[in-house]
């Protein structure tokens, strides 16, 4: 990756990442979960508990955001 | 007050936070989440497969709740709720459609999982246009450039 155009993105990132502490969130498990499932599904090796692990994950994003506005 | 184009660049750059987990190689492998293809007989939905749109579903959502979030809080335009409830009609679908995908693969029926699989890779596709539509973009590709 070019270094001058990852530069301005870490930049942003910082604010980023004071906007979500602001918020009481953190994206980071999200992205470490969703690293670990790739790694599983690369190699084949997903089981029902992996799945039923990523379901609820999902279904409480997924439900969390589809409640009434 | 926060403007929408701080919420852009917080949506959008989300993705920074992956940076020190594996940087670019990570946004490779998250490109895969969003070019899943189209499902077939000989292209059929397997366990792997629906652990990568389930896992792709789940960032969508994670960007997707902070947007929210942020417009709850009135961070952002004030027109953000109405574009929310236009993109609640397309999320609450797969809602529904999610457990029955899930089912359909358990069982292995795969004349059914391939028609669902489908319907929910539209609808994704559809929630992040038209997330972005309204300059929410979801981190879930990588351009040769970059994370965008």
């Amino acid at each position: 990756m070019d270094l001058s155009k990852l530069l301005p993105v870490l930049l942003k990132g910082l604010a980023v990442a004071q906007v979500l502490q602001n918020q009481g969130q953190s994206a980071g498990p999200a992205y470490r979960a969703i690293r670990v499932l790739l790694k599983k599904a690369e190699a084949g090796s997903v089981t029902d508990a992996d799945l039923d692990v990523t379901e609820a994950d999902l279904d409480g994003q997924m439900h969390r955001f589809n409640r009434p506005i | 007050m926060r403007s929408l184009a701080h919420l852009v660049v917080t949506l959008s750059l989300l993705a920074v936070l992956a940076l020190p987990q594996g940087g670019c190689q990570f946004f490779s492998k998250l490109q895969t989440f969003t070019e899943l293809g189209t499902a077939s007989i000989a292209n059929p939905v397997t366990k792997e497969r629906l652990q990568k749109i389930e896992a792709g579903a789940t960032l969508v959502f994670v960007g997707l709740n902070t947007w929210r979030d942020a417009c709850e809080a009135g961070q952002i335009n004030p027109g953000c709720i109405e574009q929310i409830r236009a993109v609640l009609v397309y999320t609450r679908p797969l809602e529904q459609q999610l457990p029955r995908l899930r089912a359909f693969v358990r069982k292995n029926d795969q004349i059914n999982a391939i028609a669902v699989f489908n319907e929910i890779a539209d609808l994704i596709s559809i929630v992040k246009g038209k997330a972005a539509e309204n300059g929410v973009i979801i981190p879930t590709t990588e351009s040769s450039n970059g994370p965008k």
